[in-house]
């Protein structure tokens, strides 16, 4: 069976989308999979952290309707994007409406847009530790432990969901001395990276990092984070396979080290 | 120091604190609590599993109310869908979802009740098929547990949601396939 190394999307995909769970875990069965605790830092600190921020939304705002409103507004997404998935919340959302006006009336009352944020909240809150507990269990192996990754989950903290899973700043980088340790690679890596038309301001963050590291500039631990998709392809024992759901990122830096990348 | 003893687990009333089954289970429990020798005698008190002066002893009644009906309606589901009724089957499962819905407005009984029941109330909902014998059995297995302890945690909860998705039924709601589309940031 052929190795693959799993990145962060995957993880993203098997543990937090419910649509796309099984089809995940499926592409996954078919190879004996590697998965860089580098992955799980970003997973925290991206996908999980957008849920919680749901959450956290859902409690400050009490209100389903403006949750939403600012949910369209912060996404990345195209507009016409944006607008297509609002509309598919508001259709999912209205079976929720109808079985909410078929209950007998309580005391309280608790109008439905209010029923509504409590509902997604209480939901955002299961999803959120449902995924933080599989993170792990998804692959053969997590690999390239790192000493300096804080990974204690998440937590209530008066009523706001916290994911404590962080860098300890003090500690020395753990992901910087290993891609250090395989310097041919990350310069090969480097170049690479340079070489992607056109360059977006990702691209821009991970040169300033994989040039300090390649130059034995001083570190500061936040450029970690800028590391990104590069982590995965130096990390990666020939003959593996980058798995990702996002191939036209990590293909020119996998192509760099004879690497393939595979996508559901 | 706390030792443990078998004791006979019944199903309650929180109201009264009388029993309302007739078929206790053995559990190993902290060696402290009376147990009743008939039927109408208090098996335990509310400060068994609330603390002193909570407050909400009318939700909590209401939300068992309609949690009992949730398992009656997934009981008779399972025996229709045994008995190849499959309509009979899936209407009692929609009868039991609403149930699971209503009592989730009874937040205050606690983190986990509310957990458990969004998880269900969405797995039915999110069902494209008739339930299995297998999907009604653990719906209504988690529900029973929670009956016996209204007041389990979250983290309990998620196990037990986690046993829902171990047989392909799915607890998170339908909203949250467009809420992944617009936090996806690699688009």
């Amino acid at each position: 069976m052929t190795s693959g190394v799993v990145d962060t999307t995957l993880i993203a995909d098997a543990t937090l989308k419910p649509d796309k769970a099984q089809s995940t875990k499926a592409f996954l069965a078919k190879y004996r999979t590697h998965l860089p605790e580098y992955a799980l830092r970003e997973f925290c600190a991206g996908p999980l952290g957008y849920y919680k921020w749901l959450h956290n939304k859902f409690v400050e705002t009490r209100s389903f309707s403006r949750t939403l409103a600012a949910l369209g507004k912060l996404a990345r997404a195209q507009p016409n994007r944006v607008a297509t998935s609002l509309e598919a919340v508001a259709r999912s959302t209205s079976k929720l409406s109808k079985d909410f006006a078929s209950l007998p009336k309580l005391d309280n009352g608790v109008s439905l847009d209010e029923f509504q944020a409590e509902y997604h909240r209480q939901a955002a809150s299961n999803l959120v530790q449902l995924a933080w507990r599989k993170r792990r269990r998804l692959t053969d192996s997590v690999s390239h432990e790192l000493d300096c990754f804080i990974d204690r989950g998440p937590k209530l903290e008066r009523s706001l969901l916290t994911i404590d899973s962080r860098c300890d700043r003090k500690a020395k980088c753990a992901a910087a001395e290993q891609l250090v340790a395989r310097r041919d690679r990350l310069e090969k890596v480097l170049a690479a990276n340079k070489s992607i038309t056109p360059q977006r301001p990702e691209h821009q963050r991970r040169h300033k990092a994989l040039r300090a590291l390649v130059r034995g500039s001083q570190w500061d631990n936040q450029l970690c984070r800028s590391l990104g998709d590069a982590v995965f392809s130096v990390l990666a024992e020939p003959a593996t396979v980058v798995l990702t759901t996002n191939r036209r990122d990590h293909e020119p830096l996998a192509a760099a080290l004879g690497l393939t990348v595979d996508e559901p | 120091m706390t030792t443990l003893a078998p004791r006979e687990i019944h199903e309650i009333d929180f109201g009264t604190g009388r029993r309302t089954d007739d078929h206790p289970y053995l559990r190993l429990v902290p060696n402290s609590r009376p147990v009743g020798d008939t039927p109408d005698e208090p098996v335990a008190k509310l400060e068994d599993f609330y603390p002193e002066g909570f407050e909400h002893v009318g939700e909590l009644g209401s939300g068992l109310k309609v949690l009992s009906e949730a398992i009656d309606h997934l009981d008779a589901a399972l025996s229709a869908t045994i008995e190849g009724r499959t309509f009979e089957g899936d209407d009692l499962a929609i009868r039991s979802s609403r149930c699971a819905l209503d009592g989730f407005r009874y937040t205050t009984i606690g983190n986990g009740w509310g957990a458990l029941l969004v998880a269900v109330h969405a797995a039915i909902r999110n069902r494209d098929e008739a339930l299995t014998v297998t999907q009604l059995e653990e719906l209504a297995r988690v529900c029973r547990e929670l009956r016996l302890e209204p007041s389990l945690s979250e983290e309990r909860a998620i196990d037990a949601i986690e046993r829902l998705e171990a047989v392909d039924l799915q607890p998170t709601p339908e909203a949250f396939v467009p809420f992944a589309e617009l936090t996806d940031e690699t688009q």
